[in-house]
C-alpha cells in the first residue's frame, strides 16, 4: 500500500490518482503498486476499465524522482527501469479500455505513463515532453518505443531529441493526445468516454485490445481475427451480446 | 500595492530579475482572519504576479506566532446579517464571492505557492492553504474546520478534500470542529512538510537565493528540493492524535445517515478524552450545518473544483439567509455566552423541508459561473 498513488471503483471503473505533491513524481513505492493494482483490477471482473489522473491542477506527473539517481547511482537506476517497465508494461497490457486524464504537465515518466494507456485527454494548460536527455538520461518507461507510433517518427525526435515541451493544442493536432479539455475538465472527459466503451462488451473490448497490440509487431494482417472471433463463441457476453440486441434491452454483461 | 495595511506584499530580487514575492496577512491581533479588503488585496496581487514573467513562485504567511489565518472576517458578516435579515445581503455575497475567487486561483495559479502555516489555520485560512503547492507545518500548526460551531459548514474549497484524506477523516473533522496539530496535517496530507518555525528566516533567504528559471515545472523542483534540505524528517517533536485513531474514525464515520453517523459518535462508550472533545464538538455544534456536511459528503464524488466553488457559494449565501449562522457568531464572539440557540436543536428534529431550503440555489445564474 502507498498514499502516493490512490484508487476508487466507481461501478465499472477503477480511478487510479497519483498522489505524491507537489508534483505527483514516481517512485519505487508507487511504480511497484500501479503494477500490483493492475494486476488485480484484470482479475476484477467488476472492472471493465481505467482511469489515470493526477492530483491538483496542476501536475499530472513530473515522472520520476531525480534525487534517486542522484543518491543512488547505478544500483537505484537499475531498479528504478525495472520497476517503470514493469508498472507502465502491466498498465499498457491492462484487460480493458484506459483513458489518462491529463490535468498538467506530463513530463518524463509522468508521459510515458498516460503513452501507455488507450487514450490520452489533455487539458489546455497542460505542456507534455520528454526532457530526460536534459538531465543525461533516457526515457525508460517507453517513451522511445510508444511515441513514435503514435505521432510518427519525425515529431518523437523533435519531442525527444529536440527537447520541446508540446502544449495541448498542439498534442491534439499532431495526435499525441486523442482530446483536449477545458481546464479542470479532463476527467470529467475520461468518465463520458469511458462510460461508452463500458456499455460495449468487456471481453470483445478486451480480445480487440490485444489484437490491436499484436498488430504492432504481426505481418499477418487478415487471419489473425479469426481465432479470437471463434473463441468469443465460447463466452456468455457474445450470446447476451446478440440476444439483448435483439430482444432491444440493455445487455448485461459478465465479462465472462 | 495593496489598498489594506492588513496585508504586506513585498518583492525579492533573485538572478537576471527574477524576483519572489511575499504575502504577509498582517492583523496578528484578529489572528490574521481575512477580512474583504484583504481577500481583494491578495486577489489583486496575485493577478498581477501572474502577469508578471519574472516573478516566479510566491510565499504566503501570517504575522505573529498565534495564526496563519483563523478564518473569515465574521464579525463583519454578522453585522451584515442583522441588517438584512433573510437576504439578499450584498456585502455577504460578495465577501464569500471574492474569496472563492482567491481560493480557486491559488489551486489554479500559473507558478508555485508556498503557505507556511506557522500557527493557527482555521476556516477561511485553510482555503489559502489547500490549493497551494507547498503547504508548510510547523510545530505550533493547529488546523481546523470549526464552521459547525457557528452555524456555517466547512467552505471554501472543503468539499474537493473530502475524498483525498483518509475515509471518513474529512467527515469526522467537519462534523466536531476538532484541532488538529502538524503531526496529524503531516500524516492526513493536509501539509507536506514538517520544518521547525525557527528555520523561517534560513528558508527566506535560500528562497531569495533560488536561481530561478523560465517555467515553473523547473521552479517546482527548485523549491521542492530546498525543502527537502530543510525539513525536519525524524521526530517532529509531537505525537499525532489522529493517526492511531484512523481505523476507529472510520468505523465511527461509516454509515448510511447523519443520525446513524452522530450516534455512533455521540454514544462510544470511551475513557478516551480526545475522542470525548470531538464528541462534545458535533453536540455543541448546529445540526443544519451537520445536514449541509452530509450533504457536501455526498456531493463531494460527483463535483469538479470549480463545480465545489459554485455549489459551496451557493450554501454559503444560503446559510446567510438562515437564521443559525447569525446564531452561531453571536454566541461564540460577539455576546460570547457560548451558548447557541439553533433553529433546531437536535438533528433528529431537523425537518427535511428545511434542509432542502438550504440546498436550492440562491441565485438564478451563480456568480462563479465564469470561473
Amino acid at each position: 500500500m502507498t498514499n502516493k498513488l490512490r484508487i476508487s471503483i466507481k461501478e465499472n471503473t477503477a480511478l487510479l490518482t497519483i498522489d505524491n505533491p507537489p508534483a505527483n513524481t514516481w517512485d519505487l513505492e508507487s511504480l511497484n503498486f500501479l503494477e500490483e493494482s493492475v494486476k488485480e483490477l484484470n482479475n476484477n471482473k467488476e472492472i471493465f476499465s481505467l482511469i489515470i489522473t493526477g492530483e491538483g491542477e496542476k501536475f499530472f506527473s513530473a515522472g520520476a524522482d531525480l534525487k534517486v539517481f542522484h543518491e543512488g547511482g547505478k544500483d537505484a537506476a537499475e531498479k528504478m527501469t525495472d520497476a517503470f517497465s514493469r508498472a507502465f508494461g502491466a498498465l499498457s497490457n491492462f484487460r480493458g479500455f484506459s483513458v489518462a486524464a491529463i490535468n498538467g504537465f506530463a513530463m518524463g515518466g509522468g508521459l510515458e505513463c498516460a503513452l501507455a494507456c488507450d487514450v490520452r485527454i489533455a487539458e489546455e494548460q497542460s505542456k507534455l515532453a520528454l526532457p530526460e536527455p536534459k538531465v543525461g538520461l533516457l526515457p525508460c518507461g517507453g517513451g522511445t518505443q510508444q511515441l513514435p507510433r503514435l505521432v510518427g517518427e519525425g515529431w518523437a525526435k523533435r519531442i525527444i531529441l529536440g527537447g520541446e515541451q508540446i502544449k495541448a493544442d498542439l498534442a491534439l493536432t499532431i495526435g499525441l493526445i486523442e482530446e483536449m479539455s477545458a481546464p479542470g475538465e479532463s476527467l470529467k472527459t475520461a468518465f463520458e468516454l469511458v462510460e461508452k466503451a463500458n456499455m460495449q462488451s468487456p471481453t470483445s473490448v478486451s480480445a480487440c485490445k490485444k489484437l490491436i497490440h499484436e498488430a504492432r509487431t504481426s505481418k499477418e494482417s487478415y487471419n489473425n481475427e479469426k481465432d479470437p472471433f471463434i473463441k468469443l463463441f465460447d463466452t456468455k457476453d457474445q450470446g447476451e451480446g446478440v440476444a439483448a440486441f435483439l430482444e432491444k434491452r440493455e445487455p448485461n454483461w459478465r465479462n465472462a | 500595492m495593496p489598498k489594506t495595511d492588513h496585508i504586506l506584499v513585498k518583492e525579492l530580487e533573485n538572478n537576471e530579475g527574477y524576483k519572489t514575492g511575499f504575502i504577509i496577512l498582517n492583523s496578528p491581533e484578529t489572528l490574521n482572519s481575512l477580512t474583504l479588503d484583504m481577500v481583494k488585496g491578495i486577489l489583486d496581487q496575485l493577478k498581477e504576479w501572474a502577469d508578471d514573467p519574472y516573478l516566479a513562485a510566491v510565499s504566503i504567511e501570517g504575522a505573529g506566532e498565534k495564526a496563519f489565518c483563523a478564518g473569515g472576517d465574521i464579525r463583519a458578516l454578522y453585522e451584515s446579517m442583522l441588517q438584512h435579515p433573510g437576504g439578499p445581503n450584498p456585502f455577504c455575497e460578495e465577501f464569500f464571492e471574492q474569496e472563492y475567487r482567491l481560493d480557486y486561483m491559488i489551486h489554479t495559479y500559473p507558478k508555485p505557492i508556498i503557505c507556511w502555516v506557522d500557527g493557527l489555520a482555521m476556516g477561511g485560512g485553510v482555503g489559502l492553504v489547500l490549493g497551494s503547492d507547498f503547504k508548510l507545518s510547523t510545530e505550533r500548526t493547529g488546523f481546523a474546520m470549526p464552521e459547525i460551531g457557528v452555524g456555517l459548514f466547512p467552505d471554501v474549497g472543503f468539499t474537493s478534500y473530502i475524498n483525498k484524506l483518509p475515509k471518513g477523516v474529512a467527515k469526522f473533522l467537519m462534523l466536531t470542529a476538532i484541532k488538529i496539530n502538524a503531526a496529524d496535517t503531516q500524516a492526513i496530507g493536509l501539509t507536506d512538510y514538517f520544518l521547525h518555525s525557527s528555520k523561517k528566516q534560513e528558508f527566506d533567504m535560500k528562497l531569495s537565493e533560488i536561481n530561478w528559471m523560465k517555467d515553473s515545472f523547473s521552479n517546482v523542483q527548485l523549491i521542492s528540493s530546498l525543502l527537502e534540505s530543510l525539513e525536519q524528517k525524524e521526530g517532529l517533536g509531537l505525537e499525532s492524535e489522529i493517526k492511531p485513531r484512523l481505523k476507529l474514525i472510520e468505523s465511527l464515520m461509516n454509515g448510511s445517515s447523519l443520525q446513524e453517523v452522530s450516534n455512533n459518535l455521540l454514544n462510544v462508550k470511551t475513557d478516551d478524552s480526545w475522542l470525548q472533545k470531538a464528541a462534545r464538538g458535533l453536540k455543541r455544534g448546529s445540526p443544519t450545518s451537520a445536514f449541509i456536511i452530509w450533504d457536501q459528503c455526498v456531493r463531494a464524488e460527483e463535483l469538479n473544483l470549480k463545480g465545489v466553488f459554485q455549489y459551496e457559494l451557493d450554501l454559503a449565501i444560503q446559510v446567510t439567509r438562515h437564521p443559525d449562522f447569525a446564531e452561531g457568531i453571536r454566541a461564540a464572539i460577539i455576546e460570547k455566552d457560548n451558548n447557541p440557540q439553533w433553529k433546531y436543536n437536535e438533528i433528529n428534529n431537523v425537518p427535511i423541508e428545511w434542509i432542502k431550503e438550504h440546498l436550492e440555489p440562491a441565485w438564478d445564474v451563480n456568480p462563479l459561473e465564469d470561473l
